[in-house]
């Protein structure tokens, strides 16, 4: 198999189309949209779940989807020692299937934030983060109205690793800085492998320089990097 | 006997009337039910039609003009925009979450039946100021429906406007206008053309919601609050999965036409693709898919329910359309056909329940001529300020420099990858690059101006959207309406539409500008108290080759330049008569302009003049400066207040180079001063006329809608 990336579109998804544009872009790899029910574990050693409101965030965000049949072949992608890559509402479906440990919350403001948010790189030994130093400060957006993170209290710290934080300007992580009540400036997390990965921003809306820091653009291209090899 | 859950109103009496003396028989409950709905204001723009024939619709890019669903213009390499403003005022003031989203939700739709893909939403939206709990929680509500329906559907809202006035206390006007982008071979007439195709119902179930909510819109809100149920209820996440059904059914070739259901649901959707085809229908309500038990025919044929579309296709293609609808998880059934007879046909099962002929149903309404009725208004207008201290005082202690960040950032802004300028900072900017090109999109109004003179109103409406396009380095290529007024057989609100119609249509063509649709809004406002009349226009341009989207400022140190001038005409509130030969070649020098490499921004200067347009850029650049005016500008008042007139801010990080250009260029240029420190000061060339301290914007810029 040659194709590197799928994203997996889920009935509500709406970052699905602009996600595989910019990660063909940035990495010079198409990324082949697959709906969820014909997602299966060899399509691609990278697997994304984009943003939107899969199933109309009915119930709760991403809730509906995590009982989809792609979960059960994306589970199975990772045993094999693929990658995933949850963005937004695919984080949310992520941590809603226990891919990722903790769940969402509304936005402490109460409502749906668009804006550009600081980040600090808090782990790089993950294929998604390795060409980011740690400690790096990088722009990403986010569009999102539940993303005040909750870590599981039954098990805190011990399933997930935080990658992400909120910061300000100058890498410092202070509640000034966090948009949207995320505990711990939460926002993005990998699991023990670091082989899946969930974000609250979008890499995609900025991977072209037109559109903002290109951040984004980085974070394809590592995640491509590592699974050049695979596949 | 009515059949339940449709009264029959004595206004209506005289519609059955009318009715059958066309028909020259009995009507049956269904066809007079069918036809007071159809026939209200909302549907057959009784009382607009006549003067809107006014409007120059063609031109060399207009594939679609007014009449049909969206207007379609060609912006080249094989591509088409679609574009359409519309108004969901009434459903608003009962309903505001639910009001909004559904508003978003049909003018989507109305760009999704010309087979485009939805790719921007620009709401301008009206409330009243906060500190009333009512208000407050329609403004709030309002914002939050806009929200819930575009973020979900995925179309980025990319900029509009916020407007708050007593005048729209308890009475909010919701305008949106959608764009959307099709290859020219997805373009799909919304006409029914071929006997013998299918009629296809596609979307959402059918419901008892929204029914008869067409002639509720064309009725005074204030007067029976327990109409609830007649706003309909807007399901994002179905609007979502219609429009990738449609794209996939487009693509694929399997429509050959495509209506979207709004208002009076099946029977106006039905009867305008027949009367556009110069067909007939024959629909069998049986095969309608119900979500509720015992619906009767006249519900069926008028339900509103959300998230529907009427396709008609070709009989053998019915599989594949069906086993897309499925995919999408949308209810669909072959629901009728297209008959050569032009007869609107709608049987329950065997029996005949109505049978109306087409042009009686789409053309049967009474046409009003409003300028028999008219009679200028006795409008004292504000009371304006003698200096320009109290202007700025009062424009201080409103909304004017209120930060809308606080609306645009609840919405997504930047879903689909292509908008190149975030909301808040003059025109919209949505990259195109299947047609190599850049669109500029903006919405304005000025409601006091059209309260006082709604002749010059709609002219400078237009001009107003010449300039902000301009000054966003855009040519205008088509217009878009929305035409938000009180009770059309008030003489005075008959006047101010007509005047206000009558000076958009005279300046769009002057400037060669199509109006390629649009909508009409009655019965706003309260009781006997009507809204300021607010037209509401939406303009479309494709950005120059040439002009960078940001401009890096090194060293921090800008200028403020006014470049054009305006005819001081000695009273700072008359506008000077419109000079169209003039504006069209301003905007191109301001085009010109924002190529060069000493141009950061250029704004124009509009609804609170120049004063307005420097404090937004000292907010936006966080800095004051001293300001001064030249003598050809007028006296100070009317130099800093006034509006109209060919004017632009330019910022400039050199005002030498700048000032040169413009001498070569033959353009009317004065240096205002620099931005620095974190003082304001407004002056003439004689003396200061006003200062204040660069906090004192920060505080206005803080202010909120609600609280």
């Amino acid at each position: 198999m040659s194709r590197k990336a799928v994203v997996i579109v889920f009935p509500g998804s709406n970052c699905d189309q602009d996600v595989a544009a910019a990660f063909a872009a940035a990495t010079g790899q198409q990324a082949e949209l697959v709906w969820h029910t014909e997602f299966s574990a060899h399509q691609a050693p990278l697997a994304i779940l984009p943003g939107g409101f899969s199933y109309g965030d009915y119930l709760r965000a991403g809730a509906i989807a995590a009982r989809s049949p792609a979960l059960d072949a994306l589970r199975e992608h990772h045993r094999r020692g693929g990658l995933v890559l949850g963005i937004c509402n695919g984080f949310q479906i992520l941590t809603e299937a226990g891919l990722l440990p903790g769940a969402f919350a509304r936005n402490h403001c109460l409502h749906f934030l668009s804006q550009d948010v600081s980040l600090r790189v808090e782990a790089n030994d993950s294929p998604f983060l390795a060409d980011f130093a740690c400690g790096e400060v990088i722009d990403l957006p986010i569009a999102h109205a539940e993303g005040a993170y909750q870590p599981d209290q039954s098990h805190p710290d011990s399933d997930g690793r935080v990658a992400l934080r909120y910061c300000n300007q100058d890498g410092a992580v202070s509640a000034a800085a966090n948009p949207n009540g995320a505990i711990g400036n939460v926002a993005g997390l990998l699991d023990q492998t670091g082989r899946i990965f969930g974000l609250m921003p979008h890499p995609e809306r900025n991977a072209d320089p037109a559109l903002g820091s290109g951040h984004g653009g980085r974070l394809f291209r590592s995640a491509l990097q590592a699974v050049s090899h695979l596949g | 006997m009515a059949e339940p859950g449709v009264r029959v109103a004595p206004a209506e009496l005289s519609v059955r009337r009318r009715l059958e003396s066309a028909l020259g028989r009995a009507a049956t409950d269904t066809e007079a039910a069918m036809v007071s709905v159809l026939w209200s204001e909302h549907c057959s723009y009784g009382h607009s039609k006549l003067a809107l024939r006014q409007f120059a619709s063609r031109g060399p890019r207009v594939r679609v003009g007014p009449g049909e669903n969206a207007g379609v213009v060609d912006i080249g390499q094989g591509y088409l925009l679609a574009a359409k403003i519309e108004s969901h005022n009434h459903p608003s003031a009962v309903e505001p979450v639910e009001g909004a989203a559904t508003g978003l939700g049909g003018i989507m739709r109305d760009v999704l039946a010309t087979g485009a893909r939805p790719i921007a939403f620009l709401d301008a939206l009206f409330f009243g100021p906060p500190g009333v709990a009512a208000d407050e929680r329609l403004a709030q509500g309002v914002v939050e429906g806009v929200a819930h329906y575009a973020n979900a559907v995925g179309v980025p809202t990319v900029g509009g406007e916020v407007t708050v006035d007593p005048a729209y206390a308890q009475s909010p006007l919701v305008n949106a206008m959608c764009v959307g982008l099709l290859p020219e071979s997805h373009l799909l007439p919304s006409a029914a053309r071929t006997a013998g195709e299918l009629v296809v119902l596609l979307g959402s179930t059918t419901g008892r919601d929204g029914i008869a909510g067409a002639s509720f819109a064309s009725r005074d809100t204030s007067q029976d609050l327990g109409d609830r149920p007649q706003v309909q209820v807007g399901d994002p996440f179905r609007g979502k999965l219609l429009i990738e059904a449609v794209q996939v059914l487009v693509e694929r070739g399997l429509l050959s036409g495509l209506g979207d259901l709004g208002a009076a649901g099946i029977t106006s959707a039905a009867a305008e693709m027949a009367q556009r085809g110069h067909r007939g229908m024959t629909l069998d309500l049986a095969q309608v898919p119900l979500r509720e038990m015992a619906m009767g025919p006249a519900e069926i044929l008028l339900s509103e329910s959300q998230e529907r579309m009427l396709l008609v296709i070709r009989p053998q293609d019915l599989p594949q359309v069906l086993a897309v609808a499925q995919h999408f998880s949308l209810a669909a059934a072959a629901i009728g056909q297209v008959t050569a007879r032009q007869q609107f046909t709608a049987l329950l099962g065997a029996q005949t329940v109505a049978d109306l002929p087409v042009e009686v149903l789409a053309e049967g309404a009474q046409l009003f001529d409003l300028s028999s009725l008219a009679k200028p208004p006795v409008v004292a207008g504000r009371t304006q300020p003698a200096t320009l201290a109290e202007w700025a005082r009062g424009r201080l202690g409103g909304w004017a420099l209120a930060d809308r960040r606080q609306v645009f950032e609840r919405y997504d802004d930047r879903v689909g990858l292509r908008t190149t300028r975030l909301p808040g900072t003059g025109a919209a900017w949505v990259k195109v690059p299947e047609a190599l090109s850049t669109l500029a999109l903006s919405v304005d109004s000025r409601p006091w101006l059209s309260a006082t003179r709604a002749r010059q109103a709609g002219r400078e409406l237009v001009l107003e959207g010449v300039r902000n396009l301009a000054a966003a380095g855009a040519r205008a290529i088509a217009l878009t309406d929305c035409l938000n007024f009180g009770d059309p057989d008030q003489p005075e609100v008959a006047w101010s539409f007509l005047e206000t119609v009558g000076g958009l249509a005279e300046a769009a063509a002057a400037m060669a500008i199509p109006v390629i649709g649009g909508n009409v809004s009655f019965y706003n406002g309260e009781g006997a108290r009507p809204i300021l009349p607010t037209p509401v226009l939406g303009t479309v341009g494709l950005r120059a080759d040439g002009i960078p989207d940001r401009v890096a400022v090194d060293n921090g140190r800008l200028w403020l330049a006014l470049v054009g001038s305006r005819a001081a005409v000695g009273d700072p509130w008359a506008l000077p008569d419109p000079d169209y030969a003039l504006e069209t070649e301003m905007a191109e020098a301001v085009i010109e302009l924002l190529t060069l490499p000493f141009s950061v921004a250029v704004e124009d200067v509009g609804d609170g003049g120049l004063w307005q347009a420097v404090m937004e850029q000292a907010l936006r650049w966080n800095l004051g400066g001293h300001f001064h005016t030249a003598d050809d500008q007028g006296d100070g008042l009317e130099a800093w207040c006034a509006e109209g007139g060919s004017r632009y801010l330019l910022v400039t990080t050199d005002p030498e180079q700048a000032g040169d250009w413009a001498t070569g260029r033959g353009v009317p240029f004065c240096l205002l001063g620099q931005l620095a420190g974190d003082q304001m000061t407004c002056a003439d060339s004689r003396a200061a006329l006003w200062r204040a301290p660069l906090s004192q914007l920060k505080d206005a810029a803080q202010r909120r809608f609600w609280r």
